[in-house]
């Protein structure tokens, strides 16, 4: 891993299209302002784990049958 | 092919209806090949199986059905991708959780599937759209 200090104000550059600027450090939080082009997906990390969690959540499916499914939705879009 | 499903024991499908997930599902980085499985009593649902594990299967279904004004941004690196060159390749889903009380089911609006139909390449996405939870009520 590349460790840089930075101030506040201060910047980093990855390549030629993503600034990321240290806007703010407080004691527990620091926040950065990122600059990139808008095909660059940039993420909370916390987030993946959390979409990793919820897919495998989402394998454990109670219903071995869709037919019931169904139905309750089918109901519900009725009312 | 022959492949087996926890679900439906034995099936047979053809090897054209094979979805290869080059980018994994999150989560489940050693399988990336899949079939939609669909049968009109499922509507609007639909079974995402794994074709090399057998209880492997997500629910997935259609997010403007749960979410009508639902917008995404395919952008230019996904849809190299995902070879997509039409919108008519494109179908996208999200995969629903089902607790034990049915009746709170949830879809994944934040991370949806996006699969192009003709290549038969799917990728799952994650929004930085933080309008879309992960787990979306779909009942209210």
């Amino acid at each position: 891993m590349l460790i840089i200090s930075r101030k506040r104000d201060e910047s980093v550059l990855i390549g030629d299209e993503i600034k990321i600027t240290i806007l703010e450090i407080g004691a527990n939080q620091v926040r950065l302002g990122i600059e990139a082009p808008k095909e660059q997906t940039i993420l909370r990390e916390e987030l993946i784990l959390q979409i990793k969690n919820e897919n495998s959540k989402a394998v454990e499916v109670s219903v071995n049958n869709l037919d019931q499914l169904s139905k309750i939705f089918k109901l519900s879009r009725k009312e | 092919m022959k492949i087996k499903s926890l679900r439906f024991g034995e099936i047979e499908i053809e090897d054209k209806e094979v979805i290869q997930f080059k980018r994994p599902i999150l989560g489940f980085e050693n399988e990336s090949s899949f079939v939609l499985l669909h049968d009109p009593e499922y509507k609007p649902f639909m079974w995402l199986q794994s074709i090399n594990t057998s209880e492997l299967a997500f629910v997935v279904v259609d997010p403007w059905l749960i979410d009508k004004d639902y917008y995404l941004d395919l952008g230019d690196s996904l849809k190299s991708r995902v070879q997509i060159t039409n919108q008519e390749q494109v179908l996208v889903l999200t995969i629903v959780t089902i607790p034990e009380n049915h009746l709170e089911m949830t879809a994944n609006l934040r991370a949806p599937l996006v699969i192009n139909l003709e290549a038969k390449i799917g990728e799952q996405i994650v929004l930085s759209d933080e309008r879309y939870n992960i787990r979306h009520r779909i009942l209210e």
